[in-house]
């Protein structure tokens, strides 16, 4: 009996009105489902079906269904097509068949009670894409009306964390184009091979721009404290014999993530003078975050800032994020030129509105945001 | 299954898209052979496709279904069966293929209903034999190539991806959920 399948018994299915490439894609979702087996049957297989599937929208139309009906009045049938025909007595399928509707509309017609004449009586409602039909086992029926995470009410809701103070009179301020930082800038843009030399003539970086090469003669620790200093006691110059001096332990690194990580540390929590704190900013595209050295926030501010235009200001405000990470994640950025801002200095890089802000403005509804949060620890923690 | 409980990953044959799921799945990759006729192949007349599926588990009620399509385009009638609902597309793009851009245009146009409600990331892979295009290359060809999409995230997330790095698949995810919202995450 149909309706006392075991759930580790196969349900046979059968296709009527399909093409091999229709039902490679059954076989497919079938091989997919994990809750039942469902088992597409070949056209030499002569056992009985339990189910089975008839796409009307070929030669054979509606009329495939009915006589199939007729033949066989206790097979049950599901049609697939992309319309909805009003006259139709069977169990409609939308196209296009979606993994989340094709199972809870075969778990229906398992349930449902095979008949003949009734059936023309019976309100049959077309099964859509867009109602979530709730996948139960074949013992119970109980409803899941609620589109929210079925968990929702077990999430404990957690406090936000206080936003952080953003005073602008405590807002300091540094000048991209100088200190080392600034002579990184300029060997970028001149792309010949360089090297960047202390007070006492010895090179701490060699360059590559054409080949977004370097290599750091000194440790990070060295290299930090040199994103202080003035520039009167770095210099850039042409390579010359003896740079590499007994220094063995070369580092090489990309040019990108050696900028990145500079003008992080350069701006070490204070924001570049070229940002007004209440100017939108924006990124002309993401860093390429997996090979650059991660600093805190990259990602979310990255996701924010890709979106659309915000201010400095804003963006703390909107993100709660401390300003100090804010400030050193634009320096970064800014570093690789992925940054538009309003400035007379450079009228190309202007900040662009998106075109359709409608979507980006969507609320996420908070159960939704409560289940982005966890799945988002969830992978970090992987 | 709720719509929004699975990822769909897809790009070429090789790209990685296997590995990305391996990296996130809590259960071993089950690997389908969806059989599909195909008049140009083995003397039986059907070639085996292979189509990834894992399952990521959030907790005992709910868990994340990470799709892999197969990635042979004459099989790119399999993919629509995926493509409702769901966080967002993960496209996984070979950089020693001979013409990255057609990738780039293919995939993102086979999915171009789906990525008006959910956002993609792109993931470059295998830039340690071939480093061009590099990611700002691919930022680059993206006005061109999306000129007649309507994308959620019109600017997505492309980073370099090797497959021997978990992080670099973390971190690609992660990205896809901060472009569906930034603000998550921010709670103690």
């Amino acid at each position: 009996m149909t309706n006392n399948i075991p759930d580790n018994a196969s349900i046979l299915v059968r296709s009527f009105g399909m093409d091999t490439r229709k039902e490679a894609v059954f076989r497919m979702a079938f091989k997919m489902h994990t809750r039942r087996h469902y088992q597409l049957l070949e056209s030499g297989d002569d056992r009985v079906a339990h189910l089975s599937i008839v796409d009307i929208d070929g030669p054979g139309g509606t009329e495939l269904a009915r006589n199939l009906h007729q033949s066989e009045p206790g097979l049950r049938i599901l049609v697939t097509t992309i319309s909805s025909p009003a006259d139709c007595i069977f169990p409609i399928l939308q196209k296009p068949v979606r993994m989340e509707t094709l199972f809870p509309a075969l778990e229906a017609l398992l349930l449902d009670t095979p008949g003949t004449t009734e059936k023309q009586d019976t309100n049959v409602k077309p099964i859509r894409p867009d109602i979530t039909v709730p996948v139960t086992s074949l013992n119970t029926q109980q409803a899941s009306p609620s589109p929210a995470p079925q968990n929702a009410s077990e999430v404990p809701v957690a406090p936000s964390k206080p936003a952080p103070v953003l005073r602008p009179e405590e807002v300091q301020y540094f000048n991209s184009d100088e200190g080392l930082l600034g002579l990184l800038k300029i060997a970028q843009r001149d792309q010949g091979i360089s090297v960047i030399s202390d007070q006492n003539q010895c090179a701490v970086l060699r360059l590559d721009p054409s080949a977004d090469q370097a290599a750091a003669l000194i440790d990070d620790e060295q290299l930090q404290q040199l994103c202080q200093v003035s520039a009167s006691n770095l210099q850039l110059r042409a390579p010359r014999d003896g740079d590499s001096g007994e220094n063995s332990s070369l580092r090489h690194m990309s040019l990108q993530s050696l900028l990145w990580q500079v003008a992080a540390w350069t701006a070490n929590g204070r924001l570049n003078q070229k940002l007004p704190l209440n100017a939108p900013v924006q990124l002309k595209q993401w860093p390429n975050l997996t090979r650059l050295p991660m600093l805190p926030d990259a990602l979310r501010l990255a996701a924010f800032l890709a979106r659309s235009p915000a201010s400095p200001a804003l963006t703390v405000k909107i993100l709660r994020i401390e300003p100090r990470d804010l400030f050193n994640f634009l320096a970064a950025a800014d570093s690789l030129e992925l940054l538009r801002y309003n400035t007379p200095e450079n009228p190309g890089n202007l900040v662009r509105i998106p075109h359709d802000s409608a979507s980006l403005e969507t609320e996420i509804p908070a159960a939704k945001r409560s289940f982005l949060g966890r799945l988002l620890k969830r992978i970090a923690g992987i | 299954m709720r719509e929004d409980n699975k990822i769909v990953f897809t790009g070429p044959v090789g790209a990685g898209k296997t590995t990305a799921i391996s990296v996130l799945s809590d259960t071993p990759i089950i690997s389908t052979d969806a059989q599909a006729s195909d008049m140009t192949l083995n003397r039986k007349g059907h070639t085996t496709v292979a189509m990834d599926y894992g399952i990521l588990k959030l907790d005992a009620q709910t868990k994340i279904h990470l799709y892999g399509t197969p990635g042979q385009e004459r099989f790119d009638f399999m993919w629509d069966i995926l493509t409702t609902g769901g966080l967002g597309l993960v496209l996984m793009l070979d950089n020693t293929r001979p013409n990255p851009k057609k990738d780039l245009h293919f995939f993102l146009h086979a999915f171009k209903d789906y990525i008006v409600n959910v956002p993609v990331v792109i993931g470059i892979s295998k830039t340690d034999v071939q480093n061009r295009p590099g990611p700002a290359d691919y930022a680059n060809m993206l006005p061109e190539v999306t000129a007649d999409l309507k994308m959620l995230n019109p600017i997505p997330p492309i980073f370099e991806i090797d497959g021997r790095k978990k992080e670099d698949i973390k971190n690609l995810v992660m990205a896809l959920l901060y472009s569906i919202d930034p603000g998550i995450g921010d709670i103690l």
